[in-house]
């Protein structure tokens, strides 16, 4: 059985990544009866599609258990929330090569012991290994079957 | 001592920015137009400005208050429009070889760089803060070539994805600290490196070879040099 789970979507659009991540947080509370999993966002028309229990972002911050996070903002953000235990990134970029940061930026980012990488490539795998620590694995499409037993 | 630096990033300036002497105060900011509001405001008695950043602004000061001031010209580059003219009125440092400039040692801010005995990581720091292009060894250690855990520092021209931000002294002297080794395209840093007690890697034909032979030579520190060449 999972922890507990939350969902940070700072965005939801009607595209095929919006899609599979609600798709997959459907599965996820489908096959864990017993486990609280819901999806924090501020307002998508997206969700109506899934059937999903929804929270606002803001409430986020008091959720107990473990996060699914898909972008930059959102690590920042959850970096400070006192409840989470473990914080998973799924990452499918390298942003670091598009923004050129202080170093002290990223490692706040990155160097953060809650923190566990999901890697969306072999590619995106070996780089996140090499810079900053062992991905737990990889999942292509954050579909339910590639990430099950990742989390 | 009141000492105005021109912003500049390079590992000299940086440096001489950080210097920490009793005698000694610094202050490290741009200048574009300002030049005159800050003589006047805070009226420095040392002034240290860049050569390949002269402006005519630069220019005019230098030729109205050479007398009563002292001034330091960093000559990071050639640039024969300032070597022909101005320089006769500055103490001119630098790392190139001519008759009027004072070259600049092996220097070090042994306040900053010193073996902090931290915990070391598997990750291997590589600067290229002041390389244009990678060399063919360094690729063939670099990724998709080889996996090593090496993290390039330093520069915003080069785009590479171990290339993962920019440093200050500071966070180099953290970085070199948590590092068992560091990976050495050239002397650049190699003070700083040998300071931290880190080991010395180099990139060659895919593999990293460890430079056992490369040991500290004479240095100064940035406050020693700086003391000297003033007083000289």
């Amino acid at each position: 059985m999972i922890a507990d789970l939350g969902v940070m979507c700072i965005k939801l659009e009607n595209t095929t990544t919006s899609n599979s991540i609600l798709k997959t947080a459907k599965s996820l509370i489908d096959n864990n009866p017993y486990t609280q999993i819901c999806v924090f966002n501020s307002y998508s028309d997206v969700v109506n599609n899934h059937s999903v229990p929804l929270l606002h972002l803001s409430q986020a911050k008091f959720f107990s258990g473990n996060l699914i996070i898909f972008d930059i903002p959102s690590l920042i953000l959850s970096k400070n929330f006192i409840n989470i235990s473990n914080r998973f990134y799924y990452a499918h970029e390298t942003p670091w090569t598009q923004h050129v940061m202080p170093f002290k930026y990223w490692s706040d980012i990155f160097d953060s012991e809650n923190l566990s990488i999901i890697a969306k490539s072999q590619q995106i795998y070996d780089i996140y290994d090499i810079c900053w620590k062992k991905p737990v694995g990889i999942s292509e499409d954050f579909s339910y079957e590639t990430i099950k037993d990742l989390l | 001592m009141k000492l105005f630096i021109q912003e500049f990033d390079d590992k000299f300036i940086s440096n001489l920015s950080l210097i920490e002497h009793p005698n000694i105060v610094i202050v490290n900011d741009d200048i574009s137009g300002n030049l005159y509001g800050i003589h006047y405001k805070y009226n420095f008695d040392t002034y240290v400005f860049v050569s390949s950043l002269m402006t005519n602004e630069i220019y005019q000061y230098i030729l109205e208050f050479h007398k009563s001031k002292r001034i330091i010209l960093y000559h990071d580059i050639v640039n024969d429009q300032v070597l022909g003219t101005i320089s006769q009125f500055c103490i001119n440092v630098g790392t190139l070889d001519s008759n009027n400039i004072i070259k600049i040692p092996t220097l070090i801010n042994d306040h900053i760089f010193f073996n902090m005995n931290k915990q070391r990581s598997k990750h291997i720091p590589c600067f290229i803060d002041h390389v244009e292009i990678l060399d063919e060894d360094l690729l063939s250690v670099l990724y998709p070539n080889k996996k090593f855990n090496i993290r390039l520092f330093g520069s915003s021209l080069i785009r590479h994805p171990q290339n993962i931000g920019l440093l200050s002294e500071k966070d180099r002297a953290e970085v070199l600290n948590s590092s068992e080794s560091c990976l050495m395209i050239d002397d650049l840093y190699l003070p700083e490196v040998l300071s931290c007690g880190t080991k010395i890697l180099r990139p060659k034909e895919g593999n990293l070879i460890e430079d056992k032979n490369s040991i500290m030579t004479n240095t100064e520190t940035y406050a020693q040099f700086l003391i000297r060449i003033l007083q000289s």
